[in-house]
């Protein structure tokens, strides 16, 4: 299994009055190719859930990525193996730095020492980025500062799958974006998500999103799994059927949209 | 007269590129600089003495890489402050640099000793110190182009990124602020060897010296994306500081007025390059507009 989550707890404040259980014996399996979209309010332990991947807080039960428990692996170790993409887009690149030398250093976890395969490696992320219709491919000398929310998300996505991850993990990847640049960074995530097959667990609010991409959603509340739906039966649910059961856990910024 | 503020401008183009990598690229307030520098100068003496002067830059450079890894070292695995990572490394130091001279506070260089700059010839000196601030400069963008130097520059520009990447940023601070602080060593031993002349308190203030410096070369090099650029506008802030200090020398007489022109020209160069980018902010917006 990609990834195998068993009995995972994660507290905050042990021990003081603000004592929080965040995440509570949660169980998650991540098949090869899955796409998980996990919905839930604000506090129900979704982005907690993504920390406790990559090692950020400290958790008890066991994460094991494709086989291999990584819960003993410090956070730069994790993310060696684990590919992400966080809701600011100022986050996932270096600002003064130019676009390729944001790309060289992706590269570099790859281990790609020889000049002719940094050169291979640029040239194939050109014609990559430029199929895409963004423009990226004009800004490679530029800092990356200089390119838009979304062309910046595109570059992360890109330098996140870019080696070979075994898991992504997008942290409401698309939130801080206009909903046109969304739809389309949406769009690229699926096609790379698919193209390098690497598993991935996407947190969003957007309920479209959720039912329109990926082929399991699950929904999260008081730091456990209270919906798990893939395949044929996730793809005929509908936006009444899950609000029906779950507008209670869902957030408000997910009904808000209806 | 001219020709030494030259000179110095290029041996204090070192301490101003050592204190570029930490403040600017590695974005570390590290005060580990007026260690390092006085400790390169203690190096420096000590085996200059010997007849060892160009033996002695090396061994200055390790010394001040030593003192920056300290602080590195505070910070990252300790979780210290910067500045006070910085402050226990300097205070440490004090002490160490006196140590290497058997606390003799001051030394001369003897008359015989050998010392990389010729003492009759000022000409050659301006060379040599041209010569030391290009080997060093390329040496920097050099290194910046490779992945380590590349790292360095994300580490400090995000280091979020870094970490997404599956790269251990401690690894990169200890590295950057090693280089950061053996070149400010290096300017130091060269201070040191021009002067022929050692003084356990040479550091003190360097920091405000090398901060002017940058903020100098900052108005002349915009696209700071370009180290090379940045590292010529350094160079030239430099220069510009010894004819500052010069002047001053020559009206008042008085040394010690520079702490507060240093502190004055700060002021002054941050409100002018503040003054620049609104303007140009103005600018584009009236273009956006038109």
């Amino acid at each position: 299994m990609p990834l195998d989550i068993h009995n995972l707890n994660v507290d905050f404040n042990v021990g003081s009055i603000n004592e929080k259980h965040v995440i509570r014996g949660l169980n998650l399996t991540l098949d090869a190719h899955d796409f998980v979209c996990v919905l839930g309010s604000n506090g129900a332990g979704k982005s907690t859930l993504l920390n406790a991947i990559l090692g950020q807080v400290p958790y008890s039960g066991s994460i094991a990525l494709n086989g291999v428990a990584i819960d003993k692996w410090p956070q730069h170790k994790r993310t060696r193996h684990i590919g992400i993409v966080y809701q600011d887009p100022l986050k996932g690149t270096a600002p003064n730095l130019t676009v390729e030398e944001n790309l060289l250093l992706s590269m570099r976890t790859k281990g790609i020492a020889r000049r002719a395969d940094t050169k291979a490696f640029l040239l194939k992320a050109k014609e990559e980025l430029a199929k895409l219709g963004l423009g990226i491919e004009n800004s490679f000398k530029l800092p990356c500062n200089n390119l838009s929310g979304g062309m910046r998300q595109v570059v992360t996505l890109y330098m996140a799958t870019s080696f070979d991850a075994e898991l992504l993990l997008l942290d409401e990847h698309t939130a801080a974006l206009d909903p046109s640049t969304a739809e389309k960074v949406m769009q690229i995530t699926q096609d790379i998500v698919t193209s390098k097959g690497v598993p991935a667990l996407m947190v969003t609010h957007n309920l479209d999103f959720a039912l329109a991409y990926g082929n399991r959603l699950i929904v999260l509340n008081q730091g456990n799994v209270v919906f798990d739906v893939r395949g044929k039966e996730k793809e005929a649910l509908t936006r009444e059927q899950l609000l029906s059961s779950y507008a209670s856990v869902l957030s408000d910024r997910a009904l808000l949209q209806n | 007269m001219v020709l030494n503020a030259i000179t110095l401008g290029f041996i204090f183009a070192l301490l101003g590129f050592g204190i570029f990598l930490s403040f600017k690229v590695l974005n570390f307030t590290d005060l580990t600089a007026e260690a390092s520098f006085t400790c390169g100068a203690a190096i420096s003496v000590v085996f200059a003495s010997m007849g060892l002067p160009f033996l002695s830059l090396l061994l200055a450079a390790i010394g001040g890489a030593l003192a920056g890894t300290i602080t590195a070292l505070l910070h990252t695995k300790l979780h210290i402050e910067k500045v006070l990572s910085g402050i226990l490394t300097l205070t440490g130091f004090y002490t160490i640099n006196l140590l290497i001279t058997n606390f003799r506070p001051n030394l001369n260089l003897s008359r015989d000793a050998r010392a990389v700059f010729p003492r009759d010839n000022p000409y050659v000196s301006l060379v040599i110190a041209i010569g030391f601030a290009l080997l060093v400069a390329a040496a920097l963008v050099l290194f910046f182009r490779t992945k380590v130097g590349l790292t360095v520059r994300a580490t400090g520009d995000n280091e979020n990124m870094v970490q997404s990447l599956g790269m251990d940023t401690d690894r990169y601070k200890i590295i950057g602020l090693a280089l950061s602080n053996a070149v400010i060593a290096i300017s130091g031993a060269l201070f040191m060897q021009y002067e022929r002349y050692y003084d356990a308190s040479f550091g003190t203030g360097m920091m405000v010296v090398g901060v002017v410096t940058i903020i100098i070369g900052e108005v002349f090099s915009s696209r700071r994306h370009y180290t090379a650029i940045m590292l010529l506008g350094i160079t030239l802030g430099s220069i510009i500081y010894r004819f500052l200090y010069m002047g001053v020398l020559y009206w008042t007489n008085q040394p010690q007025y520079m702490k507060l022109i240093s502190a004055l020209s700060i002021i002054l160069f941050i409100l002018l390059s503040r003054l620049r980018k609104m303007k140009k902010k103005e600018a584009a917006h009236a273009l956006r507009h038109s």
